[in-house]
């Protein structure tokens, strides 16, 4: 490439030495390394996003896919479960506490904070689906989730799979108020 | 490519293209150029440590993009897959209809976002991804369209619906089913498309 066709670019030291320390890793020339970070960089600028935005989407979709978790439609998924529900209430809902104590001493295991893993997986559990809410008052919990689609069934089951989750980390129901699209727990210790 | 100019800094090469880019861009941001690069740098660091890179966390973020706007949510795996396991007994035909609709009003989302040419491409990676799979392949030869899909862990019910909905996807695109050879978490699918 003709030296027309290319600029320099100052970098303070430890930037320049980590993108060749990069590159080394990669197998790949510095100037493909940087290449391809700023046509990335900029790519991202032109979806109107940021960098750190798409990475941490990335990290989340990373632990979506540690903790057994999927994309389905959500109109399917309400309607199957709904009717798995209406099919056999109890062994559905045994089937929910059960992924929910699972998900308890999982966290329990692999997490030094585990009630900050259930709020992670909260945000994975309501994306494009719900809003949730968590908040710690002393030794209570508040828990609320919203989604204007949510069903009744689902909504019962995904409440009972939380509870679970909760009384694995020591939290216990006090209040459970279920209606259409929400759901509000109240726990304490 | 890294040059030393003054004790704590050096100069990068960088295509001509991308530094004027980068500088308007910086501009219209207020920021530095130099905060620029730090700022890709670190969160390209960010991504080495996922064992990924800055492209794939772009591509990433586009089919997550792409799966929300079509109304996709995250749900157990676990769970999800007993409760098609029960209703596949019972309802098994009902809910292949619900798949195949469900691929055929994603095929046409896919060509209202993305537009009927880039849909082959980007399918390869939504399918691995959305449905967890192992491998995934989507090729196009001419005519016709080969889909290949593993999945090591995937149950004959699970299977059998994701066929369902991989077909649902190719009617949409018009293309019709020419050849099908199903295992449970082994697919391989051949689609011919219609001369125009």
């Amino acid at each position: 490439m003709s030296s027309s066709r290319r600029k320099m670019l100052a970098a303070q030291e430890d930037i320049a030495n980590l993108i060749a320390e990069l590159a080394k890793r990669k197998d790949m020339t510095v100037y493909q390394t940087v290449n391809d970070i700023l046509e990335q960089a900029l790519r991202v600028e032109g979806m109107g996003l940021s960098l750190r935005e798409v990475v941490d989407e990335r990290w989340m979709l990373e632990r979506a896919r540690e903790i057994g978790l999927t994309f389905t439609v959500e109109q399917l998924l309400y309607r199957v479960v709904d009717e798995a529900y209406e099919e056999n209430r109890e062994r559905t809902a045994e089937m929910w506490r059960e992924m929910g104590r699972w998900y308890g001493k999982y966290f329990q295991a692999k997490h030094d904070n585990p009630l900050e893993a259930f709020r992670e997986a909260m945000e994975l559990f309501c994306m494009g689906s719900a809003e949730y809410s968590l908040e710690q008052n002393g030794r209570g919990l508040s828990l609320s989730f919203i989604g204007e689609k949510l069903t009744p069934g689902y909504t019962e089951l995904f409440s009972l799979m939380v509870e679970e989750i909760l009384l694995v980390l020591g939290y216990k129901v006090k209040d459970r108020e279920l209606r259409k699209g929400m759901a509000k727990l109240q726990l304490a210790r | 490519m890294v040059e030393e100019l003054l004790d704590d800094t050096k100069f990068i090469v960088v295509p001509k293209l991308f530094a004027n880019q980068i500088r308007l861009l910086t501009a219209r941001l207020g920021v530095s150029v130099s905060d620029f690069a730090v700022e890709a740098l670190t969160q390209a660091m960010r991504a080495r440590e996922l064992g990924s890179d800055l492209r794939d966390a772009v591509d990433m973020y586009h089919l997550s993009d792409v799966q929300r706007g079509a109304g996709s949510m995250m749900v157990t795996r676990t769970v999800f897959g007993e409760v098609l396991q029960r209703l596949h007994g019972s309802d098994g035909e009902e809910l292949h209809g619900l798949w195949r609709d469900q691929g055929r009003w994603y095929g046409a989302y896919l060509k209202a976002r993305l537009g009927r040419d880039q849909v082959l491409g980007f399918l390869e990676k939504d399918l691995l991804v959305s449905w967890n799979l192992d491998e995934a392949e989507v090729a196009q030869r001419d005519l016709m369209v080969s889909v290949r899909l593993v999945s090591f862990g995937m149950s004959e019910v699970f299977t059998g619906l994701m066929v369902s909905y991989v077909a649902g996807v190719m009617e949409e695109l018009g293309l019709a089913e020419n050849e099908r050879d199903v295992l449970p978490g082994l697919v391989s699918l051949k689609f011919l498309g219609k001369l125009r």
